[in-house]
């Protein structure tokens, strides 16, 4: 190597320039790998108003009285595709509707509280909540609704996974863990001319296992306006 | 300025020290050259490594699309997901397009530049043998590739598929399916990204193999050396340069070139096409075989307007198939057979039926001459695949385009080889390139007239057209020859210059290599500013970082210029 007798510092020189270039190209390229592997998010801007759709028709109260409600399992999905929310309404006979209250509800993980809707409908009775439990995921039928039996036997939503219990004729409050949240509350309109259910917005907390209620998921198709009522057994 | 005295500097330097010898880059086994090879006209011998360079980038931006292919809705999902929403998805999935391309191109390049000079002879028939397979999966490859994203070219290059294996008998519906997959649209798509996929690696595994045996055998010595006799055995001479740092730095110089071109070509075809889809669907602002982005989807109304174009790479073949000298319903195989098949076969046993020890193109004329024609049909194929597609083709329409050259070529061929065998080819250097100068004219002219006659023959088949696209065709590819023998001439008779000693002065190296650092940093810091979302702006982020890249290896070359005097 007969180059050391060449000015070294114009060596060191040109090598920083090869460096600085090179590592301005590796940053661009750094830049785009990164950004390009993050994939963007999939959901919608802002909460859709959906109608309830009942088999293939607006849904009417008449559809839902407590005994079907407390019988099956009455799902429909909000806001996105595989985002289930219970339909419930609230009795503590099982045969006749008792109003639901606005409360707020408060949130054990925080301490802090949430102003919950109340019910909705000719009997201010019908009430929806997410239908993912909020400690660790478990999806219907695993967590389902317990229609009340008398007053000694209130109603309540279980989860059968680790026993997370929450109170439906409360604003979904936790009964007992080990869940430390709520059911986030799914807001519903009742439209007392044409006697149909929408479904508008959700409070509470975020949907278990999402960074918000309106990403992380398939949105329904575009244009659609409704969304299906389905039911499952409670054996099923 | 005696900066070494300075601690900073001193410390430095201890640590490339350490690194070079962590990385045992002083003693890698790898062949060292003479100089000539990493001079001016050097990337004649470096296409192999160009070809590697390219393969490089398409595993790393091949696996970067593999995270959101889809092959459940894969037109939706590429054009409507990675195109309009993934960030620098449309960058990554025009210059994956675009670096197979390079690649299939530099492998012909590659490919007919080893088989003139004879570098199939022993030592490297295996060698030979691997590289030639290597083309015919990397063409599968690319097959795969384009048929990947569902737009109304895949479909109807995986229908032309379908139909040449189905046609394959009593193999023919287990090979479709084996292919395409049961007839669903989830299978088929399946079936197209695993054997993109595998048959990658399987490149990956031969070129393994390639470059071993590359290495192994070492490079073709010049012919002053050789004396155009094989074997052709390069002994490493103690005047050629170590690898460290000598062709390190020039193969950094190379792959970021390289790198760079792959992501600028693509990005100036995204800001031509301005958006996802083509503007018009009957005047598209790129031919839809050149489209950087996939066509319309096969159920869109426009998708009328498009060819049934196969990728311009098996176009050849595409046109064979219209040829009406197959007949009956295996014609599609006979011809995919004829003009694919029986030429990769022919490539692949060349090392085993030219036994003899020439080396020189002219000693061994029907060699030469059917490689010049493989080049020729190739592109006239080619062409007329493009220009009338799907258009049938009666017989004597086919006799009249490929008797032509064949006579030409061969004939010429072997009125060369005796010229050549009487020692005639003692040409001046003043005289052979004027010649060459005179058939480059002539080449430009003849290539220009053989297109006009060949649009003619296309729009309004006459006699006349005909004769004259076959005239021109004939002249074009004997001008076309003379080009080539005359540079030839010319370059063994030019008188070799001793090289300067300083390429470039040090101080000069200094101020233009101030200017492109300084440039580089402000394209990346204008660049980093773009939106990484959208055709446009993506297409001026990748001008600006393959420009960063380019800028790079001219720094590269400016540091080999002053220091190591190439």
């Amino acid at each position: 190597m007969g180059e050391e007798s060449i000015d070294s510092g114009k060596r060191n020189f040109l090598k920083a320039m090869v460096v600085i270039s090179a590592g301005a190209a590796v940053a661009g390229v750094l830049k785009g790998v990164v950004q390009n592997i993050i994939p963007p998010s999939s959901g919608l801007s802002s909460f859709p108003e959906l109608t309830l759709f009942f088999n293939g028709n607006p849904l009417k109260y008449s559809d839902i009285p407590p005994s079907f409600t407390g019988g099956n399992i009455v799902l429909f999905d909000y806001p996105l595709q595989s985002d289930p929310n219970f339909l419930l309404n609230i009795s503590n006979d099982n045969k006749t509707p008792a109003p639901v209250e606005p409360m707020s509800v408060f949130i054990p993980a925080t301490g802090g509280t949430y102003e919950s809707p109340g019910g909705v409908g000719p009997d201010n009775s019908v009430v929806a909540f997410s239908a993912i439990c909020q400690h660790l995921g478990c999806v219907p039928p695993i967590i389902h609704y317990y229609a009340a039996g008398s007053a000694a036997f209130p109603t309540y939503i279980h989860c059968n996974c680790h026993g997370s219990t929450y109170d439906p004729s409360r604003g979904a409050k936790v009964i007992t863990g080990p869940t430390t949240h709520p059911l986030p509350a799914t807001i519903l309109k009742y439209d007392a001319v044409t006697g149909t259910f929408k479904v508008v917005s959700m409070t509470g907390p975020t949907i278990y296992g999402k960074i918000s209620d309106l990403t992380g998921g398939t949105p329904l198709p575009e244009g659609q306006t409704y969304t299906d009522v389905t039911t499952e057994s409670i054996q099923g | 300025m005696d900066i070494e005295k300075y601690k900073f500097w001193k410390k430095r330097q201890d640590v490339v020290e350490e690194v070079v010898d962590t990385l045992k880059l002083n003693e890698l086994p790898l062949k060292t050259v003479p100089d000539y090879m990493r001079r001016k006209r050097g990337i004649w011998y470096w296409t192999g490594a160009l070809i590697t360079i390219a393969f490089v980038y398409q595993v790393i931006s091949g696996l970067l699309l593999l995270i959101y292919y889809t092959p459940s809705d894969p037109y939706y999902n590429t054009v409507n997901v990675i195109i309009d929403t993934v960030p620098f998805g449309a960058l990554f999935l025009a210059s994956h397009l675009y670096g197979a391309y390079a690649m299939i191109v530099l492998i012909y390049i590659h490919l007919f530049r080893n088989y003139f000079m004879g570098a199939y002879k022993k030592p490297r028939r295996l060698q030979w043998v691997t590289g030639v397979l290597l083309l015919a999966i990397t063409i599968g490859v690319g097959f795969f590739g384009y048929s990947m994203t569902g737009d109304v070219l895949s479909s109807d290059a995986t229908d032309v598929g379908r139909g040449i294996a189905l046609s394959t008998p009593i193999l023919g519906a287990t090979l479709e399916s084996l292919v395409f997959g049961n007839g669903t649209s989830l299978s088929l798509f399946t079936h197209m990204l695993s054997l993109h996929i595998i048959f990658t690696a399987i490149i990956g595994l031969l070129f393994g193999l390639h470059f071993f045996l590359a290495e192994a055998n070492g490079m073709m010595p010049s012919n002053r050396k050789s004396k155009y006799t094989a074997p052709a055995v390069d002994k490493e001479d103690p005047s050629y340069k170590p690898w460290f740092p000598y062709n390190m730095a020039f193969m950094v110089q190379l792959a970021l070139y390289t790198f760079g071109i792959l992501i600028i070509i693509p990005s100036i075809l995204m800001l031509i096409n301005g958006s996802t889809v083509p503007a018009s669907a009957t005047n598209p602002p790129i031919p839809p075989l050149f489209s950087p982005f996939p066509s319309f989807a096969p159920t869109s109304p426009f998708a009328g307007y498009v060819p049934a174009y196969p990728p311009w790479f098996l176009l050849f073949i595409y046109k064979a198939v219209d040829f009406q000298i197959f007949t009956g319903p295996m014609s599609p195989l006979i011809a995919s057979t004829v003009f694919g098949v029986v030429p990769l076969l022919y490539f692949l046993l060349i090392p085993f039926m030219d036994g003899s020890k020439d080396l020189h193109p002219l000693a061994r004329p029907m060699v030469t001459a059917f490689g010049i024609l493989a080049v020729i049909y190739m592109v006239i194929l080619s062409a007329w695949g493009a220009l009338s597609p799907g258009i049938p083709i009666p017989p004597s329409e086919v006799y009249a385009v490929f008797i032509p050259p064949w006579v030409i070529v061969v004939g010429g061929m072997y009125f060369l080889n005796r010229m050549y065998k009487q020692n005639k080819f003692r040409v001046t250097s003043n005289k052979s390139i004027a010649s060459f100068l005179l058939f480059m004219f002539l080449l430009i002219f003849m290539v220009i007239e053989l297109a006009e006659n060949f649009s003619a023959f296309m729009n309004h088949t006459s006699a006349l057209n005909l004769v004259s696209t076959a005239l021109a065709g004939g002249a074009t590819s004997f001008v076309a020859f003379g080009t080539m023998k005359s540079a030839q001439v010319a370059e063994k008779y030019q008188p070799v210059k001793e090289p300067k000693q300083h390429v470039i002065s040090v101080n000069t190296a200094v101020i233009i290599s101030a200017i492109l650092g300084i440039f580089a940093v402000a394209v990346i810091a204008m660049i980093s500013t773009l939106n990484p979302v959208g055709v446009i702006s993506e297409g001026e982020f990748g001008l600006g970082l393959g420009g960063i890249l380019v800028i790079s290896g001219l720094i590269m070359r400016l540091y080999r210029a002053a220091f190591y005097h190439e």
